[in-house]
């Protein structure tokens, strides 16, 4: 009941308070009208007692107490004193800020720098880490994986073969459905061209599992699955329905050409559902795949198919895990995971979708920025505070004024938030802007490191939008900012005792009131070494990141990477079997070699610097491994031409030739780091090897001779680990037909793409290009996560050091204005201007000195959090931190000059007079 | 003009809550009732009688709206509402506590 009551008289008085606001001139009439017609009854009475009237009138205004007491008092009793006080601080506040331009403009873009950058990183963090992937339920979406548990190594997970698939669907309860994918590159085939089309192979109940919805048709059934082989069907997406195919309304029952193979639509799903891939564009049920894509996709015993599942409704994902643990051991004891040793422990467990999309270096890449970020934006709280620290030295008058005639401090303070609110509002709503804009400019660079993870074929769905949180995120930060920037410099400006002041300006020589300025110049100074500090750390970071980054660009990656076009061709392997491949080989780059521009070409089985590359286990002849495993090399079926095409030195032997065909001796040929690591000291040419994988290599039996030694390629991506072990033999003695080509060129490789396409068609008409890039392209695109970061901080750090530079100016300058009068005394006595220079410049380097020295602890204190993004680079390397101190001195150095000298400028006659 | 005594605080509350009790009576009905029914004895000040009044309608016990008088001419009048009266009711009993526990004291002190 008094709950009740209480909220009623709140609601009342919260009408109260909106009345005040925004129908101001109504309730004046309401209170003018009510005192008004109480006045004209008076004047009325005293009329009739016989007055005069106008005698009458006044004698009743005066019995009255006067109109104006009474609306003020009415006022008072609505409660509504507060919002007065603010909408008159307000007023006051926007008056001052704009006879004040040049401040009032340094600090809204100061701060709006900072919360435009805020806004941004967190739009670019809330898309990749928060904002859920964009399917119905997503928190019950889980990513299943097998789990291999090495005593001493990391804990991996797996994929699924489609057999283990199977077993796991059909033993799990915890979910409404499991549903298997994997993610492939099909060939659409029509009348006059072929072009690369992104699709999932999938189990029937995929689409239910990730719950798609149709435009038009139906979901595949377990009997679209089972009559796959001979009436395989097809979903297509929204997005190829309407590009492709005129947003026909009878697609349903079409067929389409889908690497050689003739499939019937049976459903289009609704527009943006790309699966679980991020880039599907179609769906085939997994019984149709091994006609179209691999012959044996459901029997193979690899691990290449990701399994979805989604969690029965009540189900928590520790139970459904708990489960899975023991149903992935049944699974590896039926279905023995290769390569087994009796250390490792195979099991299963899921991870929740989000967690499984984002790359581990991208989100700490990501957070490390966001960091940055925020440094920034404290960096320009500073610099604001600092500004209005200088600004309340300038009114302090005013204030001791109102502070003698009886204003209370709070109120003052009050007062000077408000004027700080305005600022950061107006920032505010700038910096959403800046926000709301980059947000949709910067990309996050798809990552291409994914297969490391948890190699399941997750998309990343990292697309920033612009959307309420991002605005709300805007404001709250404005909010914040106020009491970050405004608060101290208010609390400050009110302490001033009020008589030092009153008498105050003109008297500066006081002792009282220089030991005043110089406690007020302290906290300006504080500010300042904080910034300096902060811009240490940022600079820091920075520097670190662009060395990395440099050198990460200048590795030599043995191989020449100019005038090189790169494509994947990829046959359908159940078209193109391994006993067929060299020979396809064979005729593809005899064509493409046709082409005018075209020096040479190759194939290998994945091109340098991607994750695509191929190993299998190696054995050495007369040397078994015994209780170890057998090392994982990666395994390249290359042409004769391979490395003079790449321009890879051979270091000893020799390189492959025509004659090492079919039936001929197997051979093979080493990179150093292989050389060196399985025979040191020893001349590896003439030892025997055999490898797990590719049925020519097989056993002892069919051993290679290694006849050659090459110079080392960078095949994996660059992340500081050491090159690899790499085995190559001649495409004629193995090969699969799906391969990346290679394609040294005359001039420009793009040039080239039309006349090598027209050039593959000539072998097979069904043929498309995929993935087709030059060179250089692959190169940049495989650091492009860390240009992302590093140009991102680069831009940060370059930001905060503005800030940081203006912020000395700010501080030297009024430092300098200060002691113009002095300034003037020693030159007029004849001080020469060097003196004098470096007498100012001695504060602020001692500022400088000590901001840096902070900032470095700090940065070195960090320098764990950069550690792993760095690339041949130490986090406390002696070149960057000479770097960064050398940067700090010299911007602090040239700040503080300038203002010197132009006090120096003026003549000191004129100082003198007026100081 | 002679200052009658002045109200003792907090009664003006509970002079007004039962002055609208009876009926809705505007701001200049109210001063005039208030001298009329305590012949004289009660006279508010014009001062307080109108920031008194809003304050019992931010309290949610009076309602205001504008009607025409007698007179035909626009004014401001007061009612009271439901939890008015509640508060009317809780008001009086306090005073007529207070005023029995003066009065024996009072009368006490004559004995």
């Amino acid at each position: 009941m008094e709950f009740v009551r209480t909220a009623r008289v709140a609601a009342l008085r919260v009408r109260a308070m909106l009345r005040t606001l925004f129908d101001r001139r109504a309730l004046k009439r309401d209170f003018h009208d009510e005192l008004d017609e109480h006045l004209t009854q008076l004047t009325a009475q005293y009329v009739a007692r016989g007055m005069p009237p106008d005698v009458a009138r006044r004698d009743a205004e005066r019995a009255m107490d006067g109109m104006l007491r009474q609306q003020e008092a009415m006022r008072d009793t609505l409660g509504v004193r507060l919002v007065d006080d603010f909408v008159r601080d307000l007023k006051y506040g926007v008056g001052s800020l704009r006879r004040t331009p040049a401040f009032t403009v340094m600090g809204i873009a100061t701060l709006a720098i900072g919360i435009g950058a805020s806004t941004t990183m967190f739009g670019l963090v809330h898309s990749a880490m928060f904002r859920s992937p964009p399917f119905e339920e997503v928190e019950r979406l889980v990513l299943l994986n097998m789990v291999q548990r090495t005593p001493d190594g990391p804990e991996r997970r797996l994929l699924w073969s489609w057999p283990r698939f199977r077993l796991l669907e059909s033993s799990v309860r915890a979910y409404d459905a499991v549903a298997s994918t994997s993610s492939v590159t099909l060939t659409l085939t029509r009348a006059d061209d072929a072009e690369p089309l992104q699709a999932e192979v999938v189990s029937s109940r995929y689409l239910s599992v990730m719950r798609a919805r149709f435009t038009l048709g139906r979901n595949f059934t377990a009997e679209d699955d089972m009559q796959a082989a001979t009436q395989p069907t097809v979903i297509l997406s929204h997005a190829v329905w309407q590009d492709r195919l005129g947003a026909a309304s009878d697609v349903l029952g079409r067929s389409v050409v889908l690497n050689g193979t003739t499939f019937t639509v049976i459903g289009v799903t609704s527009a943006g559902f790309q699966g679980i891939s991020g880039v599907a564009r179609a769906w085939i049920p997994a019984g149709a795949a091994s006609r179209a894509v691999h012959p044996s996709y459901q029997t193979i015993d690899d691990n290449f198919i990701t399994v979805v599942g989604r969690l029965r409704e009540g189900v928590r994902f520790t139970e459904a895990n708990t489960e899975l643990a023991v149903i992935g051991e049944r699974i590896h004891a039926a279905q023995p995971v290769e390569p087994d040793t009796p250390r490792d422990v195979f099991t299963a467990a899921a991870m929740t979708l989000n967690d499984a999309r984002l790359d581990a270096r991208t989100a700490r890449g990501l957070w490390l920025l966001a960091g940055a970020t925020l440094v920034l934006l404290l960096v320009a709280c500073v610099n604001v505070a600092s500004l209005l620290l200088g600004r309340a030295a300038t009114r302090r008058r005013e204030i001791a004024i109102r502070l003698a005639l009886g204003a209370s401090r709070s109120r003052l303070v009050r007062q000077l938030l408000t004027e700080s609110a305005v600022i950061a509002a107006i920032a505010g709503v700038l910096g959403a802007i800046v926000g709301a804009w980059a947000t949709t400019v910067i990309h996050i660079p798809a990552t291409i490191t994914r297969s490391r993870g948890s190699s399941a074929a997750v998309g990343e769905f990292a697309l920033p939008v612009v959307d309420w949180r991002i605005l709300s995120f805007a404001v709250v930060l404005s909010a914040c900012t106020v009491v970050l920037f405004g608060l101290l410099p208010a609390l400050q400006a009110t302490r001033a005792t009020i008589v030092g002041d009153l008498k105050g300006a003109t008297s500066a020589a006081s002792a009282k009131q220089s030991a005043r300025w110089k406690a007020r110049f302290g906290l300006r100074e504080a500010a300042v070494t904080v910034q300096l500090a902060l811009s240490v750390v940022l600079l820091m970071g920075c520097g670190l990141l662009l060395t990395s980054y440099v050198r990460l660009r200048d590795t030599q990656l043995g191989f020449d990477s100019s005038r090189m076009l790169t494509f994947m061709l990829r046959p359908s392997e159940a078209k193109y079997a391994t006993s067929t491949a060299p020979a396809f080989i064979a005729r593809i780059l005899s064509e493409i070699e046709r082409v005018p521009g075209v020096q040479s070409a190759t194939v290998d089985g994945c091109a340098p610097l991607s994750v695509q590359c191929a190993s299998a286990s190696m054995h050495i002849v007369g040397r078994p491994w015994g209780n170890e495993d057998a090392p994982l090399v990666l395994r390249h079926y290359v042409a004769p031409s391979h490395f003079r095409t790449l321009g890879v030195d051979v270091v000893r032997g020799r390189a492959f030739s025509e004659l090492d065909r079919a039936g001929r001796p197997h051979v093979a040929i080493i990179n150093e780091a292989a050389a060196s690591r399985f025979w040191p000291g020893e001349n590896a040419i003439g030892k025997r090897v055999w490898f797990d994988a590719a049925a020519t290599f097989a056993s002892a039996d069919s051993s290679a001779e290694i006849v050659g030694v090459v110079q080392d390629v960078t095949y994996q991506p660059l992340d500081g680990s050491p090159v690899q072990p790499d085995f190559f033999t001649p495409y004629a003695q193995f090969t699969y037909a799906s391969r990346m080509v290679l394609v040294r060129t005359e001039g420009d490789p793009t040039r080239a793409i039309a006349g090598v396409a027209a050039a593959v068609r000539r072998v097979d008409p069904e043929l498309a290009l995929f993935d087709v890039m030059s060179m250089e392209d692959r190169a940049s695109q495989s650091w492009s996560k860390q240009r992302f970061q590093t140009a991102l901080l680069t831009t940060i750090a370059g930001i905060a050091l503005a800030l940081a530079v203006a912020g000395v100016y700010g501080v030297t300058a009024y430092l300098v204005a200060s002691r113009a009068r002095e300034i003037g005394v020693r030159m007029a006595l004849g001080a020469r201007t060097i003196h004098i220079v470096t007498a100012s410049l001695g504060s602020t380097i001692k500022l400088a000195l000590l901001g840096s020295a902070l900032g470095l602890a700090v940065a070195l204190a960090l320098s764990r959090v950069v550690t792993t993004m760095l690339y041949e680079t130490s986090a406390v390397e002696p070149t960057v931190l000479a770097g960064v101190a050398l940067t700090m001195m010299g911007v602090v150095v040239v700040a503080s000059v300038v203002p010197v000298r132009r006090a120096l400028r003026v003549d000191p006659a004129i100082t003198l007079r007026d100081g | 003009m002679s200052r009658p005594s002045d109200l003792v605080q907090g009664t003006l509350d509970l002079l007004l809550l039962k002055l609208l009790a009876l009926e809705p009576l505007n701001g200049w009905a109210i001063s005039l009732r208030l001298k009329q029914l305590s012949s004289d004895e009660l006279q508010v000040s014009d001062g307080s009688l109108y920031p008194a009044l809003h304050k019992l309608e931010q309290q949610g016990w009076v309602t205001a709206e504008w009607r025409m008088t007698e007179n035909n001419r626009r004014a401001r009048y007061y009612s009271l509402t439901r939890s008015g009266r509640g508060q009317l009711k809780h008001e009086a009993d306090e005073w007529a506590r207070l005023s029995a526990a003066i009065s024996r004291v009072v009368a006490l002190q004559k004995a």
